[in-house]
């Protein structure tokens, strides 16, 4: 079950993509992506000296022949990639609901897992405080991805770091993770995220998405209550001007701080806005951090 | 409230018990105030930035403002209860109520203080208590409200002027006394001293609570009931139909809880200077509650005196709380009655001299035609008290009470209808007074002109033809029409249609014929100048008559008999009574409707000095000052 979006039109331009990780990460299974692991692929790798025991079928005859010295020629193996998909279903993904930022947020997450699944690389989708996928392979495990996702409703988001930690803990093998959050947290719990990652040697993406509640929360109310979705502290607000401009320095600071963090640690970062196109955002912004090719 | 020396009030103080009430409402508005609209926000993360979180207000700490508002809030309030000052110089009526029925004794204690004696002394505690600034005017009610202080003066001066205070013959007059003192917008507080009871609130819608202005002080005597014995009414019967023969009637009401006995005491008087002559002596045992009449044989005199006493065995058991209601006076001579006979028959061709008591003018109709329109000589004391048009109908109804007897055909007024002969008599009305100790069915009228049925008169009697007598009101006078003739009077001769003709002139004048006695306080008008009189017998002062157009009026204030002297002749005696039953009760006492809340406040704010205005104006600066001073700095 896949949202509306996904279009057999989407679905062909994502089958086009396949996702790109800078470093070679083994694989549990054969498929498209280098391994370091040498063995039968196709393409070449290097020589090594003929050892005892080595398949007679990998000498190089002509070197040999030239040299008169045994050589057996290396290939790199094909493997598999394991991609972790993380979705941050706290209920700030939720507020506004008019924003459709968890839509948003789901519906890349899919979109990335359809483009793993068709090159046969390992999905594994972790909603955040929610649940923790098997991995899928194959084209077909997309629907029980997206019938896991659309049943999510974002709520809660107490205990951020908590469910990154254990999201982590259940990493088996290195590869891709790609964290899919608004990241409107203090800083030190966007730290213990990607440093819980990272501690598993994956290959980390960040994508922000935000909506336009977050862009210009209280838009057209002068003073207001507001009540924070995951907390309930509430604080009283005069929504003018002045307020409007500090807001969005700040916001702007934040978010400077979250991409100067993640430069420095080498994790690219895109940009995703609830008002945009799906289309848009997965060949736009999220192709430009290099994650797709 | 005293409050910095100056008195405050409020004319709608239960409003105030709203203010602990909206004080509440105030506290929780401001507890939710500023807060606008509660909007669920994804993070608070950069926005608590802007502003210091707010996790509740558990604890109630108000600022400047609350307390600015809370004033504001009070202020109106009192406003809306009306508050208002009464300034330190409180002017306060003080009505004695000086009726008859305040004269009454109890039978216990050595002093036997009077309602009256009680009601001044609380009058006088009442008066001390005021303070000195207070401005006091003195009243009695009786027989009508009269100022005993020239001005308002001070308390102290307004007790020595309670000694001028008496109980007079005469009925309370509180109802007239409390509306004239209500619009009295001098007066700022009225304290009644009286017997009576005010009207309980229960009893009230509750928007008709009594007046503020209107304090009654209620004067008890320690009994609980309180018996009386009264003689209540006292007439000369002369028997139409037997010569000379009269008997006096003397109607007494007991006001006791029990039958109690009574010895009743008829004396005569002979003559102006002779002493009183007893002639009769009866006991009576009156019913509880009830009424006996006792009769007395008139031989010789010229006055008679009923009074009575407890019977000699009932005095230790039963009481009798009022004295002066115990004697009745009467004289066989009254004054005269005139009624104007209107007719082609003079007054004694008909009979009509005959009639006692009553003095009859005759004029042909174009002497009345032409004096109709007379209107001084109608509106003067010359003027008729009744009209009798025989045959005849004048162009318009009278101002005066009339009767029409046998009305002619085609006249303007009163379409009657053609001679019959032997008309039988179907229905008649019983209970009303013109046909009073009638014998109907045997009233024989040879011929009868049907009258018309008439929309503001009652048919007395019919026909089989038609109504034979009307009587009815129009324009606030009486008026009977007969359709048969009814004259000559002639007594005895002709009792029935005699006995119509008196309670006809009994009806049209609405006085006994006979009465024998005046009414304490009635004007007795005499023709002439230089009439003198005093009361024969007793130490009151002598009455003094006051002359107009020609005319010596008296009014009497204590019963007795007065001798009643003429400038030139022979002096006549005059009987005077004071019967009240309402002030001779004293068992059921009535209750004093105190004026209703809000028709006494629109005089009192005339008076009471209100504060709303003040207290709008106040607001309305604070409420400009938070403007300037809150609001404004902020934009």
């Amino acid at each position: 079950m896949l949202p509306e979006s996904f279009t057999p039109d989407f679905l062909s331009q994502l089958e086009l993509l396949r996702i790109r990780s800078r470093r070679a990460f083994l694989g549990s299974r054969q498929g498209g992506h280098v391994s370091p692991k040498r063995g039968h692929g196709i393409e070449f790798s290097d020589y090594r000296k003929y050892e005892a025991g080595d398949n007679p079928r990998h000498i190089d005859w002509g070197l040999y022949a030239r040299t008169d010295r045994l050589y057996v020629k290396r290939f790199q193996e094909e493997q598999d990639l394991h991609v972790l998909i993380v979705v941050d279903t706290s209920a700030s993904m939720g507020v506004p609901a008019e924003d459709t930022k968890w839509e948003t947020a789901r519906d890349i997450a899919l979109s990335l897992a359809y483009v793993a699944l068709m090159e046969q690389d390992s999905v594994t989708i972790s909603a955040l405080g929610r649940f923790h996928s098997p991995p899928f392979y194959g084209g077909r495990g997309i629907h029980a991805l997206g019938r896991m996702l659309c049943e999510v409703k974002p709520g809660g988001g107490k205990n951020f770091e908590t469910d990154m930690q254990q999201a982590a803990s259940r990493v088996r093998f290195p590869g891709v993770a790609i964290v899919i959050s608004d990241f409107l947290m203090p800083f030190g719990v966007l730290e213990t995220w990607f440093l819980s990652l990272r501690a598993k040697n994956l290959d980390i993406t960040a994508i922000q998405v935000l909506g336009r509640g977050d862009i210009t929360p209280l838009e057209n109310e002068h003073s207001a209550l507001a009540i924070d979705s995951e907390s309930g502290t509430e604080i009283e607000l005069v929504m003018d001007e002045t307020e409007r401009r500090d807001y969005g320095v700040l916001l702007m600071q934040h978010n400077q701080l979250l991409k100067t963090y993640l430069f420095e640690s080498r994790i690219p970062y895109a940009l995703a806005l609830s008002s945009q196109n799906l289309v848009d955002i997965v060949r736009g912004s999220i192709s430009e951090t290099g994650l797709l090719r | 409230m005293n409050l910095f020396g100056a008195t405050f009030g409020f004319h709608w103080p239960w409003l105030l018990a709203g203010v602990p009430v909206l004080i509440g409402m105030l506290v929780y508005v401001y507890l939710r105030r500023g807060r606008g609209k509660r909007i669920i926000v994804g993070t608070l993360l950069i926005l608590k930035e802007l502003r210091r979180p707010v996790v509740a207000r558990q604890k109630f700490m108000p600022p400047f403002r609350f307390f600015f508002e809370l004033l504001v809030l009070i202020l109106l309030m009192l406003g809306a209860a009306e508050l208002y000052e009464r300034k330190a110089e409180e002017r306060t009526a003080i009505v004695i109520d000086n009726s008859l029925g305040m004269s009454a004794r109890d039978s216990l204690g050595m002093g036997r203080d009077r309602l009256f004696d009680r009601a001044i002394a609380e009058a006088e505690t009442t008066l001390r208590k005021l303070s000195s600034r207070a401005k006091v005017k003195l009243y009695e009610t009786s027989p009508s409200l009269l100022s005993l202080s020239p001005d308002f003066e001070d308390p102290d001066t307004a007790r020595e002027r309670l000694k001028e205070v008496k109980v007079r013959y005469a009925a309370d007059n509180l109802e007239t006394s409390v509306l004239r003192l209500a619009g009295d917008a001098s007066i700022e507080q009225v304290v009644i001293f009286s017997d009576r009871p005010a009207v309980s609130d229960a009893n009230r819608p509750s928007s008709k609570l009594p007046s503020s202005k209107f304090r009654m002080v209620g004067v008890r005597l320690p009994s609980t009931k309180i018996e009386n014995l009264a003689l209540t009414r006292v007439s000369i019967m002369r028997d139409p139909l037997v010569e000379g023969r009269s008997q006096l009637k003397a109607g007494i009401s007991s006001y006791a809880s029990e039958p109690v006995q009574v010895r009743l005491l008829h004396e005569v008087l002979a003559a102006a200077g002779a002493p009183l002559v007893k002639m009769d002596e009866k006991t009576l045992t009156i019913p509880a509650l009830g009424n006996e009449t006792a009769s007395f044989e008139l031989r010789a005199g010229q006055a008679s005196r009923v009074s009575l006493e407890l019977a000699e065995h009932a005095r230790d058991i039963r009481h009798d709380a009022i004295d002066e209601d115990n004697s009745a006076w009467i004289t066989y001579q009254s004054s005269s009655m005139k009624i104007l006979l209107v007719g082609q028959y003079a007054a004694q061709t008909l009979g009509l001299q005959q009639v006692p008591a009553l003095h009859f003018d005759s004029w042909i109709p174009s002497d009345f035609e032409r004096r109709a329109a007379d209107a001084p000589y109608w509106q003067s004391d010359r003027a008729p008290a009744a009209i009798v048009f025989h045959r005849y109908v004048p162009p318009a109804f009278p101002p005066r009470n009339a009767l029409f007897v046998l009305p002619p055909a085609n006249n303007p007024l009163i379409a009657v209808g053609a001679e019959v002969h032997n008309a039988e008599i179907t229905r008649w009305v019983s209970a009303h007074p013109l046909i009073a100790y009638l014998n109907l069915p045997v009233l024989n009228m040879p011929s009868l002109q049907p009258l018309p049925r008439l929309p503001w008169a009652q048919e007395i009697v019919s026909t089989t033809v038609g109504p034979a007598l009307l009587a009815g009101e129009l324009n606030t006078h009486r008026y009977a029409i007969t359709g048969f003739e009814m004259f000559p009077y002639e007594g005895k001769n002709r009792p029935l249609l005699s006995i119509l003709t008196l309670n006809m002139f009994r009806w049209l004048t609405d006085l006994p014929l006979e009465s024998g006695f005046i009414q304490v306080h009635t004007p007795l008008k005499l023709e002439g100048t230089g009439w003198k009189a005093q009361y024969v017998g007793a130490a009151n002062p002598a009455p003094q008559g006051r002359e107009e157009n020609g005319q010596t009026i008296f009014s009497f204030e204590a019963p007795g008999v007065v001798q009643l002297n003429p400038p030139s002749g022979a002096p006549v005696l005059q009987a005077v009574n004071f019967f009240n039953e309402q002030e001779s009760n004293t068992l059921v006492l009535r209750e004093l409707t105190l004026p209703a809340g809000d028709n006494a406040s629109a005089e009192d704010r005339q008076t009471q000095h209100p504060l709303s205005a003040l207290l709008a104006m106040v607001v309305l600066v604070l409420l400009g000052l938070e403007i300037i001073v809150l609001v404004l700095p902020k934009r």
